[in-house]
């Protein structure tokens, strides 16, 4: 037999610490008394407990006597030294209202609890430390059975949990930066990042610096106040009493970052207890010379400040410095590139306004010069060859402006945009032989020879036309101009995937130092000899955009005073090409000849030039023919508003063949003749003093008596946005100038007929508007009429719904009906079946209609709709309709001289038929038929189901 | 039954028009009862019916009545010629129509209209100016 003393032993045998201590321990002063009487279950209990590798504690007795085993003393943490031995609601009291409860259930019933991840303040390290544990409580048993205690079998898994969240906070700071490209969206980023998750970072301030570097400015604050005494929106630099110390952390070897705010209560909104911590970090990424800001953390008071917590802050300000650095980056990119289109988009506006100033006067010269050559060719007429001469003189130099001027445009268009280009396969070496032939007349004259090698190509080349016909031009134009002797030659080639044109001639040539800017926008090689001082040095430029517009590339190679050759490829087919600008017309080129400006001027700059031939393609539609068009509109009156004098007499010249024509000189001065005369349209330049273009036109579409005036907008404001701007300020039309008289004319024409269209239209408008009024009043009165009938016979509001609503709903049917044939009437067939289809849409069989094609006119139709609706309603109330077998047929025949239709509605099927006692509004309404329609009504009620005979006339459509 | 107790002419002596003989013309079915039950409810006497164009014309030379209520459009037909032949026998003539008067016929200018939708004080109003003009 084992001693006492023995048993007392082996209990505490090789237990441990905690073993070593309960064995030491005076049991024989506790409730449980001396270990050696403990009962054998307790026995049992403790020995598990003790030889266990697991976290361990157990509470015995009324008193609930706290043991535990070593692995668990992390857990009592500080309190080690008295737990054993005392009571578990003293050793765990600041837990108690948490597991006293599980506790108590496991004694009362003996059921085991179960916790996961249960979080824990506990007051093991000095202060309320979150913790977070696993645990089971099961019930222990004395040797009687009776439960007398409990075991806690824990893991703390504290670490895990607030490593998992700390990870998981800068995993979502990482995917909520990603792609943020602006300073308010890290900032952005980061304030929602940590407000999903305070419990780590209690408050976050972020200061960045300002661009002198002499305050911190608060960029983003989470958990306190902003502007409050530890959040203050500016920190001075140069402030030694600031509340974060925020010189030195921007200063080098800045180490003292952990503050202890204990003494100041720095109450975070998500804290119950102030902050006694804070860490304050400079934002700064690699390869940052200096800081950008710092950032002040809060330290959550229920964890100790250790090497992984500030692990975590460390990798969060890391993030957001880097977040910060790439948006910084972005930011000065995209400035940069703002800039720079700022810029671009000067240039654009100044060739616009340019253009504009041009063209005006442009128009106005070669208009009247044309004239004039035209009158001075006329047989007979005294001229002198001298003033032939100086008029031709006059001629040559507007056309070589408005050379210059289109090509200006040509640029500003690619600039804006807004070149529309329009690609279509073309057989490219006709088209630049026909090109480069046009120059033939003066290579011959300047005693040059031309080669022209473009042999016919297996494949179709994609490109616009007009920009093509320019490269080839220009470059044609550029080798004459500075080919003096010798030769030049156009050779096309297909090599592979790209057409290649080369211009080679044996020039002067481009000085080494030119050759990188010869295709610079207004570059021009000085000292060069060539056939003319004239250019503008945008003509290369020109080739280059062009070509880039077709995807492909200019290039030149040069040796001075041996020649140039300037190579252009262009991609074969049009897959790089924008599709929507490709076009699958075959459209023959347009022919150039000698007539073309950019031959004219090669021909001027031969000493003893040609006279000028007498019209030139370009303008060809620009001089004003007398000829009169057919118009029948010689009454009409037009209004020509524009401050340039000249232009006024033009149009007014132009215009007065046709119509009547008032001039005013500017919009005010429109406005005062456009009411005082109401003309049947304005024709109003859009630059002008006072009241522009685009505001007469809205002053004249807000007065009532001018708004509906047809008015063309004169501008010299070229390209598609302008027109648009045109449109959209409410004008009718808009002309660029240079316009052609003939297209002016054909325009105002055009919109004096469309203005008298459009007067006829309103009237008619008007009329159909009246019609729509009286149907829709006489619809409302029989709305009216059936809600007083409905209200009538009906005792209680749902019968009144229900009866109304089927009314209702047959009106609408045979309305629909009515509106297909534009209330021509309707065949009967369609009106009954139209009109029953609610009451068989459950039970397809349940109506069957049948008869002839019978046409109604509308009244008879109205009628008919309702009162097939009053029978179908009273069938499904008390008759066929009732109940599933019955059902009713409604059919018709032609019959008899005069034709007579009987429509017989039949109900089969349905529960004895009571006659009505009292007749209601269906019934009246049935009756009334009869009159309506000039027939006769015959409503029976016999046992086996109601009966409904309506004759009437038939009338034939 | 049910329906005609409501139209018992009881409120008839408020109307003024107890007793008139009235002919009714509207092509409309329920228009044309509902204006029998109103005529019905001024205490008047529905001294004819009409919904055609054809039955108004026998109507208007048969009926013996003290005043006609005549839609202007019947199924497509102007009621003017009715009107006519009304006026002719010294029978006054309040027209209806979901129009404004200005569709009424030059020679019919001076006669009542009562516009559409109407009710009843509206038609009450309409009669007793035909019944007025008469009188003048």
């Amino acid at each position: 037999m084992i001693s006492q003393i023995e048993k007392h032993r082996s209990l505490f045998a090789n237990g441990g610490e905690m073993a070593a201590r309960m064995q030491a321990f005076d049991w024989s002063k506790s409730s449980l008394g001396p270990a050696e009487s403990w009962p054998q279950s307790l026995r049992t209990a403790i020995r598990i407990m003790l030889t266990s590798k697991f976290a361990m504690w157990m509470a015995w007795g009324p008193e609930l006597i706290f043991f535990c085993n070593d692995a668990y003393l992390p857990t009592v943490g500080l309190k080690r030294d008295w737990v054993l031995g005392a009571r578990s609601d003293k050793v765990w009291e600041e837990i108690w209202p948490d597991i006293g409860p599980r506790i108590g259930s496991v004694l009362n019933t003996g059921q085991a609890t179960w916790d996961e991840s249960l979080l824990l303040f506990l007051e093991r390290s000095g202060f309320p430390e979150e913790t977070y544990h696993t645990f089971s409580y099961s019930p222990l048993d004395d040797d009687d059975g009776q439960i007398t205690g409990m075991l806690c079998v824990v893991t703390e898994i504290t670490d895990r949990i607030i490593g998992e969240r700390r990870l998981a906070t800068l995993r979502d700071l990482g995917v909520r930066l990603a792609g943020i490209r602006t300073q308010s969206g890290v900032l952005a980023a980061l304030t929602s990042s940590i407000d999903a998750q305070t419990r780590d970072l209690p408050f976050l301030l972020s200061y960045l610096a300002d661009e002198e570097r002499t305050n911190l400015r608060l960029a983003s604050c989470i958990g306190l106040v902003p502007g409050s005494q530890f959040a203050p929106e500016t920190i001075a630099l140069d402030d030694d009493r600031a509340i974060w110390p925020a010189a030195a952390a921007l200063g080098p070897d800045f180490t003292d970052n952990h503050i202890d705010v204990s003494g100041l209560s720095v109450a975070s909104q998500h804290l119950p207890d102030p902050c006694t911590n804070a860490l304050v970090v400079p934002i700064s990424s690699q390869g940052q010379a200096e800081s950008v800001g710092i950032v002040v953390a809060g330290l959550t008071p229920y964890r100790p400040f250790d090497a992984p917590y500030s692990g975590f802050i460390g990798l969060l300000v890391g993030q957001i410095a880097a977040g910060l650095a790439s948006a910084n980056a972005y930011e000065q990119e995209r400035k940069r590139a703002d800039a720079l289109a700022e810029i671009d988009r000067a240039k654009t506006a100044f060739f616009s306004n340019v253009s504009h100033e041009f063209r005006t006067p442009l128009t106005l010269m070669l208009g009247t010069i044309e004239d004039l050559k035209q009158r001075l060719a006329v047989p007979g007429a005294q001229v002198a060859d001298l003033d032939t001469e100086q008029l031709n003189l006059a001629h040559r130099n507007s056309l070589r402006l408005l050379k210059l001027v289109n090509t200006l445009l040509d640029f500003a268009r690619i600039e804006a945009g807004r070149a529309e280009a329009c690609y279509v396969a073309t057989e490219l070496s006709q088209f630049t032989v026909e090109l480069a032939s046009a120059f033939q007349p003066a290579t011959e004259k300047a005693g040059l020879r031309l080669f022209i090698d473009c042999p016919v190509l297996a494949e179709r080349a994609f490109v616009d036309r007009d920009m093509w016909e320019k490269v080839v031009l220009n470059l044609m134009s550029n080798a004459f101009k500075f080919t003096l002797e010798g030769e030049i030659e156009v050779k096309l080639r297909l090599e592979g995937t790209h057409f290649v044109l080369v211009v080679r001639d044996t020039g002067v040539g481009i000085p080494a130092a030119d050759i990188d800017k010869v295709f610079d926008r207004f570059h021009r090689v000085l000292g060069t000899e060539g056939r003319t001082h004239e250019g503008s040095g945008i003509g290369l430029a020109l080739v280059q955009e062009l070509v880039r517009l077709h995807g492909g590339t200019a290039t030149v190679e040069s040796h001075h005073g041996t020649g140039t050759a300037f190579r252009i490829t262009i991609p074969v087919g049009n897959a790089h090409l924008p599709s929507g600008l490709v076009v699958a017309a075959k459209i023959s080129p347009r022919r150039i000849d000698a007539t073309h400006p950019f031959v004219e001027e090669a021909l001027r700059w031969l000493p003893n030039a040609a006279p000028l031939p007498e019209s030139l393609d370009i303008l060809a539609d620009i001089p004003v023919g007398r000829t009169a068009l057919p118009s029948n509109q010689k009454q009409a009156r037009i209004l020509v508003a524009d401050d340039n004098a000249d232009m006024r007499s033009y149009l007014a010249r132009i215009l007065s063949d046709r119509w009547t024509v008032d001039l005013a000189s500017n919009g005010i001065e429109a406005l005062a003749v456009a009411r005082a005369r109401q003309p049947d349209l304005i024709l109003s330049d859009v630059m002008m003093p006072g009241l522009d273009g685009f505001s007469l036109v809205r002053t004249i579409r807000s007065d009532e008596e001018l708004k509906t005036l047809p008015v063309i907008l004169l501008s010299a404001r070229a390209g598609e946005e302008a027109r648009i701007e045109g449109l959209g300020s409410g004008a009718d039309d808009y002309l660029i100038k240079p316009f052609s008289a003939r297209e002016l004319i054909a325009r105002i024409d055009a919109h004096i007929t469309l203005a008298k269209v459009r007067r006829d239209g309103e009237l008619r408008q008007r009329l159909m508007t009246n019609e729509l009024n009286h149907r829709v009043k006489n619809t409302l009165a029989v709305v009216q009429a059936i809600a007083t009938q409905t209200a009538r016979y009906t005792q209680e509001p749902k019968q009144f719904n229900d009866a109304f609503q089927g009314r209702i709903t047959a009106l609408a049917r045979v309305h629909d009906i009515l509106t297909k044939t534009h209330w021509t009437g309707s065949s009967l067939y369609d009106l009954a079946t139209s009109t029953l289809a609610p009451f068989f849409e459950q039970n397809s069989g349940a109506v069957r209609v049948a008869g002839p094609h019978v046409p109604l006119e509308v009244s008879a139709a109205l009628s008919l709709s309702l009162a097939l609706n009053e029978l179908a309603t009273n069938a499904t109330k008390y008759g066929a309709l009732l109940n599933e077998t019955g059902y009713v047929t409604l059919d018709w025949s032609i019959s008899g001289q005069p034709s007579l239709v009987t429509l017989q509605w039949v109900e089969h099927g349905g529960p004895a038929v009571v006659p009505p006692t009292r007749t209601g509004f269906g019934y009246r309404l049935i009756n009334t038929l009869s009159s309506q329609l000039a027939g006769s009504v015959d409503l029976a009620y016999p046992p086996e189901g109601v009966r409904c005979e309506i004759k009437m006339p038939f009338v034939a459509a | 039954m049910h329906g005609n107790s409501c139209h018992s002419a009881d409120k008839s002596g408020h109307s003024g028009l107890a007793g008139i003989r009235v002919v009714i013309v509207e092509d409309d079915l329920v228009l044309n009862l509902d204006l029998e039950d109103i005529i019905a409810h001024l205490g008047c006497i529905v001294a004819g019916n009409a919904s055609t164009f054809t039955r108004a014309l026998e109507l208007a030379s048969d009926a013996t009545c003290d005043v006609a209520i005549l839609d202007i459009n019947l199924n497509g037909e102007r009621s003017d010629e009715a009107a006519d032949v009304l006026l002719a026998r010294g029978v006054p003539v309040v027209f209806t129509t979901g129009y404004n008067r200005q569709v009424l016929a030059a020679r019919h200018r001076d006669c009542p209209v009562v516009t559409k939708p109407y009710t009843s004080s509206s038609l009450q109003k309409g009669i007793q100016a035909a019944l007025e003009k008469k009188n003048d």
